[in-house]
């Protein structure tokens, strides 16, 4: 039987926080936007799906203003605009730790409505498995995973490839300037993506006192980039790659007393062309980061404290921007004070950052108290910075113009929630508030019709988040189910005018995922909501994208127990929806069959 | 003596013919004294009649002595960066309060009493009536919304025709139709496609077609406004230079003939390239082709892609001027000028441009003789007297944003 997650994020223990485990889906096709978009507090911002970008928002912020680390290294690249999802590859996901709010204190620089650690498959010896996946629009998937090791060390290897043609049908206004007009169904062409990729992990404990850690991730993918309906770009792609890795030393010096050494590096590639008259033909970039970072984390008494500090060196090279580089330095400290066997847990943590020419301060403070029973409050509270990044700081292209005097973004964020945690589940129901200051958002430039960024946005954002995981009634078939909804209000409180007092475009109101399986043994299957609510397209607010309802069933057989044999199939967009689209236009796949085939080490082994 | 409208070939004729004469031609709502040509709408020296001054301070606006505010305005200013509508004296002094409207306003047109506007980044119309105390909204903004499809807006160009309004739809490439008489959200009445990334620009008409500059597409479609039906695009990347795109942007008839706006600027960065030069295209409205042995006209070397261009008599006139993207400075401005263009013979003849500094004309009208220009950069109107053959007046009507952007997108007459 899956378990459901209890424990809250390792980072932050006070935080308002999902760990998503990809388990619980397992043998379905999901991307980590898509088991990211099963927590409440996120807003994913897809660009198409199947294969297409896909970014995160949390609590009202851009997706440039989420932290996203894969095992701990940072992804938010010096280019900009939010890290793309869809970059990590399918099947390398074990758990996705979703963490809302301003948590710069705890995951750097960048975290402004929150950050997204990505866990990969972990290191297992004697597990393997070999998944196979084929669907409509010429959809296929296969991944191959298999553990070594012995008694002090393991290795994973995993291996992932994909493709789809992307070419669903859509339905799309005859007349996209007149309200009402009638639908006519187009094919999506220019669709196509992609990727693969090769994941090694390892461990290594030498003796009782000293652990190593090391990863490596390769993966590489090409996406055709089809446009919006009305504005189809058949002859534009972008083709990318990343490798990246990290080695972690842990050694205890002493009673309670731990040291920490981490190395790590990225270095990634994009070529994007989009082919005149819409775009400037193909700009290529090349982004590479590495650094080191040392912890100490010393247990006494009811205190868990750790500190750090690190230093790392970002370059970005792009015919866009040209070729920039920056050093990033920051400390940091924290604290986890437990009383009364955690009845009471309080938790403060301090960190500055130097990212070039900009320094800030990041600070969380949060608290838990048990009430009795499964139940207890949280609350905390925080502050956090974005640097400029270079797009905004130094990109050229055509009417997009650089602004090298922006000021870094901040943001200020409370939330507080009741939790159960008991025997039925698990369950939250709390609030949140945020306060963006300076958002760099690009307004008209001195030259008709080109545009520069500016720190031109104070924007604020409050809400309610419910999530509940039950597994109560287990006992019938295995029934779990899960609930999440967000309610988002976001406001514009200074900008040009017009837009002041205005909601944020691409931030619904509403967001829900609900979820119901079984899994009696033998056979089990699902049946999954996601409701997004209306959402405004510009910052008047006077477009919205309409609210959207996609329903996703699936169903799998075991063949056999040992070694695990199944077979499954999922139907994505099951109503078949046709008029699908994402906050930006774009429309989303009609109805998709998928059906995979597993073949690896039983769960319970 | 009063000589009305003499074809610039006269002139030039008598000019280089060495002729002793003392005729002076000045446009149709100037007087001649004394050798020079009076405006008696605008000139302060001269207000209503010949030798009536204002008294110090004052303006004249439509022949009358006038003071700040109380001015009628002469010109009307669609601020792009303000989100506003300002009127503007002859003198190009604001007048009167800015009438703030939705996002990016890039376009008028007067539809009888009524002053429309097209706002690009909000993708609406607005609707505004003239009273005594000024311009005012007509009713709630915006007066018609324009669905969004896709993740940008760019409304580029309005005309108004039989009652009925014309909307360039660049973000889509389309002609749309707009009833402002029809109930809200049936406005839009009908919607032409004209190609992915068209960009349609400047709209003119001539009988019962509709003429639109396709600028993403180096072409002119030619939409029958009856059937509303795209029934001819006129293909006119040949007229370019090498390297260059044709990017045709604003549009005239006259004389059976479309004039034609190209900006000749490289296809790849949208710059001017060495040697290469602003041109006109010229149409046969009969035919719906190009005129032969006349294309392209070459404005010449003073002028750099084109910007916008109005009738005075048989004198077209052409506004150019490039501005680097990144331009800081109106000192970056190259190639500006009027440039006349005398149509009044079988080809279109180019006369000498009228070289403009630090200032970079855009759209140009003609309001009682006088041209009132749109400076690009600055958020300035620059007054035009075709007669004298320069920039008589200047002033900033579009006040700059906080980031000093002050783009002044259109200018129409006041009424």
């Amino acid at each position: 039987m899956i378990a459901l997650p209890r424990a809250p994020a390792p980072q932050d223990p006070t935080a308002s926080a999902t760990v998503v485990e990809a388990d619980r889906f397992a043998g379905e096709l999901k991307g980590v936007a898509e088991l990211a978009a099963t927590a409440p507090g996120v807003a994913i911002r897809s660009y198409g799906g199947l294969g297409q970008m896909s970014t995160i928002s949390i609590r009202g912020s851009s997706s440039s203003g989420v932290r996203v680390l894969l095992d701990g290294i940072p992804l938010d690249t010096a280019a900009g605009g939010g890290v793309d999802l869809s970059t990590i590859p399918l099947h390398w996901v074990d758990r996705v730790e979703v963490v809302r709010g301003a948590e710069g204190a705890y995951f750097g620089a960048g975290a402004m409505g929150g950050a997204v650690n990505v866990v990969t498959l972990p290191a297992v010896a004697g597990k393997w498995g070999a998944e196979v996946t084929g669907g409509s629009f010429g959809t296929t998937t296969t991944v191959l995973d298999m553990g070594v090791g012995g008694d002090r060390w393991a290795l994973l290897t995993a291996l992932t490839g994909g493709s789809t043609q992307g070419n669903f049908p859509f339905l799309t206004p005859s007349s996209p300037s007149i309200p009402g007009s009638p639908l006519v169904e187009q094919t999506r062409e220019n669709d196509a993506s992609a990727q693969g990729g090769l994941l090694l992990k390892g461990k290594w404990t030498p003796g009782q006192t000293d652990r190593m850690d090391g990863v490596v991730q390769l993966s590489w993918g090409w996406r055709q980039l089809p446009g919006v309906p009305s504005a189809p770009t058949p002859d534009d792609w972008q083709r990318g790659g990343r490798a990246s890795g990290a080695l972690r030393w842990s050694h205890v010096l002493g009673a309670g007393l731990t040291l920490e050494l981490d190395a790590a590096g990225r270095y990634e590639l994009l070529d994007v062309y989009a082919a005149p008259p819409s775009g400037g033909g193909t700009t290529d970039q090349w982004d590479a980061a590495g650094g080191g970072e040392a912890k100490v984390a010393w247990e006494a008494g009811p205190s868990l404290f750790t500190a750090g500090a690190l230093g790392s060196l970002e370059r970005l090279d792009s015919t866009a921007s040209g070729d920039h580089q920056r050093p990033t330095w920051a400390a940091w400290a924290a604290d986890d004070l437990q009383f009364g066997k955690g009845a009471l847990r309080i938790s403060p943590a301090l960190r500055v950052d130097v990212v070039g020419p900009y320094a800030g301060v990041s600070a969380k403070l949060g608290a838990s108290v048990g009430l009795g029973g499964p139940f207890s409050v949280r609350a905390s509270g925080g502050r956090s910075f974005r640097p400029p990044s270079f797009s905004e700081l130094y990109m050229v292209q055509g009417p997009f113009q650089p602004n090298p005097d922006l000021q870094p973004e901040v943001a200020w964020s409370v939330d507080g929630a009741v939790v159960y945690d008991g025997p039925l589940g698990r369950a939250s129901l709390g609030g949140f508030g945020a306060l963006y200051e300076d958002l760099i958002v690009y307004e008209p430039g001195l030259v008709p019709g080109s545009f520069k960024p500016q720190n031109a946005l104070r924007a604020s954002s409050a809400g309610l988040e419910l999530e509940l995981l039950t597994a109560a009634a287990k006992k019938l078939w295995g029934l779990q189910g899960q609930l999440s909804y967000t309610f988002l209000a976001t406001t514009v409180l200074r900008g040009v005018p017009g837009v002041v007092g205005m909601e944020l475009p691409q931030r619904p109101r509403n967001r829900a995922f609900a979820r119901a399986s079984v899994d009696p043994g033998v056979a089990g299957g699902h049946l999954e909501a996601q409701f997004v609510g209306a959402q405004f397209l510009d910052s008047r607010n006077l477009h919205s994208v309409p609210a959207s309802l996609v329903v996703n069933a699936g169903a799998f057989a075991r063949i056999l127990r040992n070694p695990e044999v199944r077979i499954g199939a999922e139907v994505k967009n099951l109503l078949d929806d046709m008029t699908l689209q994402d906050g930006f236009g774009y429309p989303l796949p009609s109805r998709t069959l998928l059906v995979t085939l597993r073949i690896g080490t039983s769960p319970e082994n | 003596m009063t000589t009305r409208s003499a074809s610039l070939p006269l002139l030039l004729l008598l000019a280089s013919a060495g002729a002793c004469t003392t005729q002076v031609v000045c446009t149709s709502d100037q007087v001649s004294v004394d050798g020079r040509c009076l405006s008696l709408s605008s000139d302060p020296q001269n207000c209503g009649a010949v030798g009536r001054s204002c008294a110090s301070g004052e303006s004249c606006s439509a022949g009358l002595c006038c003071l700040g505010s109380q001015c009628p305005p002469a010109v009307y200013a669609a601020c792009f960066n303000s989100s506003s509508v300002q009127g503007a004296t002859s003198s190009a002094v604001p007048v009167g309060a800015p009438v703030a409207v939705e996002s990016g306003p890039i376009a008028l047109a007067w539809q009888g009493t009524k002053l429309w506007v097209a706002n690009s980044m909000s993708n609406t119309l607005d609707r505004m009536s003239v009273s005594p105390s000024g311009l005012l909204p007509d009713g709630p903004f915006p007066t018609v919304t324009i669905p969004i499809s896709g993740s940008f807006s760019d409304l580029e160009y309005l005309a108004e025709k039989d009652g009925l309004l014309y909307v360039s739809n660049a973000a889509v490439g389309s002609l749309l139709v707009v009833d402002p008489s029809a109930p809200v959200g049936q406005q839009v009445q009908a919607e032409v496609m004209l190609g992915a990334y068209s960009y349609p620009q400047g709209i003119a008409f001539s009988g019962g077609k509709a003429y639109v500059a396709l600028n993403g597409s180096n072409a002119i479609a030619v939409v029958d406004l009856a059937t509303r039906k795209l029934t001819r695009t006129i293909d006119l990347s040949a007229l370019a230079g090498t390297g260059a795109g044709a990017m045709p942007s604003r549009l005239v008839v006259s004389g059976g003939r479309v004039y034609v706006t190209l900006w000749n600027l490289s296809a790849t960065t949208w710059e001017p390239i060495a040697g290469q030069h602003g041109l006109l295209a010229v149409l046969d409205a009969a035919t719906d082709a190009l005129v032969p042995g006349v294309n392209p006209v070459d404005l010449g070397s003073g002028c750099l892609d084109t910007a916008g261009l109005a009738l005075q008599g048989s004198t077209l006139w052409v506004t150019c001027g490039f501005v680097p993207w990144d331009a800081e400075s109106p000192s970056q401005i190259t190639g500006s000028a009027f440039v006349p263009v005398n149509l009044s013979g079988a080809a279109p003849v180019v006369g000498a441009p009228v070289p403009v500094t630090h200032a970079s004309p855009g759209t140009l009208v003609f309001c009682n003789g006088l041209g009132y220009a749109a400076d690009d950069f600055s958020g300035d109107v620059l007054r035009f007297d075709p007669g004298s053959r320069s920039v008589t007046a200047q002033g900033v009507v579009c006040a700059p944003t906080s980031t000093g952007a002050a783009f002044l997108a259109d200018v129409a007459c006041g009424r």
